[in-house]
């Protein structure tokens, strides 16, 4: 199983067996389920997209042999059990658990090639993996009966008339075909578009008066959504809603459009700048976010922290600013740079900056380490150390450095430290925001 | 004819008529025509000379949705559920005893396509674009459409327009079996009063019967349904 990069918010899985045309093993299945457990956990990941490798979605399982532990194949309900809107891309035949698997994604876009099936052809026999509920509930008793008895299989254009499949396309326009699908839904809000799902599945099950009353509890509960609120507002006032606030205060994260892979979020950024001293101290302006957002986005990096002497005030008037203007397009994480001097080793003062996650949490980042003193003394609540640093390389001693963080469990960073715009971004380093915010200290713990 | 604020009410012979009239808004659903509504309603459920419902709208369109101009007022959740049940208005429709015929025009949009969900036979013109735009306002429907839609096209075609929030034309509509007849715009009002003319022809609670046995069968196992049928039978043969 592989998984790729999709428009931001989506989590993409591919079934990576094309040699046996994705025939589904144990290992598979427990990589399935393993993959919708995380995506489940990954506050990020709005949409799953499931595809195949090669030119098969996947022939299931040969028929099931005595012996076989299904409770280790089963895993259609690994996917029927997200939470999130699921679009399954057939780039190919999809037959016996294939589809079983494929029945429980929500939306279905099919090459014009694939032939789809509940049993092996010809060869009927009891679907296992849920095909004999969920297919009778999306094209009616008679078709499901007509393809689970006689093993038959349908082409794409039939799976499209009969409602087994939303869309048919060429293999060539599938991939385009479903990442438009994605970006559609995707530009929904999100915790509605997991109500409308929950209404239908859990409301199909029920009486429609039933029905109706989980769709108005849903309905309502929806009303205190910042989501809701930022899309009503925007629509009365005719302008477009600035989700980037919305999704940051649903995360807790830096707002920011970036590339989601599966399940984490990997970002390069420059921890280590001076920005202030870079304009001569003046306050921040729409002139200056222009320009270091254009210096941010010239070195293809995703955003910076700024660490100015002293300052926490600049940094975050500057991301305010920036958030205004320039939404969503770079990531800015507001610090300051200080000063620690160790009561019992006064002599082995050092630097720190303290970044201030959105949303919440304090990282620190122990700077340069060498400049003041040679030793390195860690103390709690440090949560990265410096590297690299491109005015500091001179007295740094990597080896040193590597050793305190493995003893420290200390993540390493590489860093601009700037001074001037040109400078920044010139080192950074990849990490997961995820992973800031899990080493971070509580802001409350940090003001206490 | 009663005076409503904004519908058009009117009776002919055993068919009764019902028009949202705010043409100026697209016949935007409001709180007024809320309580417009559920008085009609109740005055039709309770007239035994009426055996049809006809529901059509004024103007350009159908019905082009909630009035979002009325958004977000209620006062809390807690409020917001209390009066969506005081005044259930969509419970009203769901379980209206006639048949209703609803003829859709222009843009029939959320609640628009929801009130014609709830009705019983939907004939569109073939000019009118249908979507379910809530959740680009961050929300769900709220006038049953998310059980309507799957009961009607399948759980993947309500799930295609509840997540996408896209309009599709009436042809796609028919496809999808969101509508099962479709005429000419200029025709349409004719032909929603033939079909609602034709009903109403029909002598006695017949109609009423089967409407109670098919919605009424589709929330039972398939051996209380067809229990539900020999019971309304019997009735009908003891009536005779």
């Amino acid at each position: 199983m592989e998984t790729a990069v999709a428009p931001a918010g989506a989590a993409v899985i591919t079934l990576a067996a094309a040699d046996t045309r994705n025939r589904i093993d144990e290992g598979m299945a427990a990589e399935l389920w393993d993959a919708c457990r995380e995506i489940a956990a990954d506050a990020a990941a709005r949409l799953v997209i499931l595809t195949g490798a090669g030119d098969c979605f996947s022939l299931g399982r040969q028929r099931l042999a005595a012996g076989d532990d299904i409770d280790r194949l089963r895993v259609a309900d690994a996917l029927g059990g997200l939470a999130m809107p699921v679009l399954v891309a057939l780039n190919g035949d999809t037959i016996g658990q294939g589809l079983d698997l494929a029945l429980a994604g929500d939306l279905r876009i099919a090459v014009d090639t694939a032939r789809l099936g509940l049993t092996e052809p010809g060869n009927p026999a009891l679907p296992w993996d849920g095909g004999t509920q969920r297919l009778p509930r999306l094209v009616g008793p008679a078709w499901a009966l007509d393809l689970a008895l006689t093993g038959r299989t349908v082409t794409a254009a039939e799976a499209l008339g009969i409602g087994l499949v939303n869309r048919v396309t060429t293999a060539d326009n599938l991939a385009a075909e479903t990442r438009d699908l994605a970006a559609a839904i995707l530009a929904g809000g999100p915790v509605a578009a997991g109500y409308a799902k929950e209404a239908v599945y859990q409301g199909m099950d029920l009486s429609l008066a039933q029905g109706l009353r989980l769709e108005a509890d849903l309905s309502i509960l929806l009303h205190s959504t910042a989501d809701r609120a930022e899309r009503i507002a925007s629509f009365k006032e005719r302008r477009k809603p600035d989700l980037a606030e919305v999704r940051r205060a649903r995360l807790g994260q830096p707002s920011g459009n970036k590339e989601r892979g599966r399940v984490t979020v990997k970002v390069k950024l420059d921890l280590h700048t001076h920005i202030w001293e870079a304009f001569n101290f003046q306050p921040p302006s729409l002139s200056i976010a222009e320009q270091v957002v254009g210096q941010i986005k010239s070195r293809g990096i995703d955003g910076i922290a700024i660490t100015d002497h002293h300052n926490r005030e600049w940094g975050a008037e500057f991301r305010e600013l920036v958030e205004r203007h320039f939404p969503g397009e770079v990531i800015i994480i507001p610090g300051w740079e200080i000063e620690i001097r160790p009561p019992h080793s006064p002599f082995d003062e050092y630097q720190v900056s303290e970044l201030f996650l959105p949303g919440g949490g304090v990282f620190r980042i122990y700077c340069h380490p060498g400049y003041y003193s040679p030793n390195i003394i860690i103390e709690e609540n440090v949560h990265a150390i410096e590297i690299d640093n491109h005015l500091h390389n001179w007295h740094i001693r990597p080896a040193q450095v590597q050793e305190t963080a493995d003893a420290y469990g200390l993540m390493t960073v590489a860093v601009s430290d700037a001074h001037v715009l040109e400078n920044v971004g010139l080192r950074y380093s990849e990490v997961e925001l995820e992973e800031l915010y899990r080493r971070a200290m509580p802001l409350a713990e940090w003001m206490g | 004819m009663a005076g409503f604020a904004t519908l058009l009410f009117e009776k002919r012979g055993a068919v009764a008529h019902l028009s949202l009239n705010r043409p100026e808004v697209l016949n935007a659903y409001n709180l007024q025509m809320r309580d417009d509504f559920s008085e009609a309603l109740a005055a039709v459920a309770e007239d035994d000379e009426v055996n049809t419902l006809l529901i059509t709208g004024e103007g350009r369109a159908f019905c082009a949705g909630a009035d979002l101009t009325e958004f977000g007022t209620a006062p809390s959740q807690v409020i917001a559920r209390q009066v969506r049940w005081q005044r259930d208005v969509w419970g009203q429709l769901a379980n209206l005893p006639q048949p209703i015929v609803t003829a859709v025009h222009g843009h029939c949009i959320g609640s628009g396509l929801e009130i014609a969900l709830l009705s019983d036979l939907r004939i569109a013109a073939d000019s009118t674009v249908f979507a379910m735009p809530e959740v680009h306002l961050g929300m769900i429907p709220a006038a049953g459409g998310s059980q309507t839609l799957p009961r009607n096209g399948g759980t993947t075609a309500a799930l295609d327009l509840l997540l996408t929030g896209r309009r599709i034309d009436a042809a796609e509509a028919l496809a999808m079996r969101l509508i099962t007849r479709v005429a000419a715009e200029s025709e349409l009002r004719a032909a929603a009063w033939e079909l609602a003319a034709g009903l109403a022809k029909v002598e006695g609670d017949t109609l009423m019967q089967i409407k109670a046995a098919v919605r009424g069968g589709m929330d039972l196992t398939l051996a209380a349904g067809l229990g539900l049928e020999e019971r309304l039978t019997r009735r009908g043969l003891r009536s005779i």
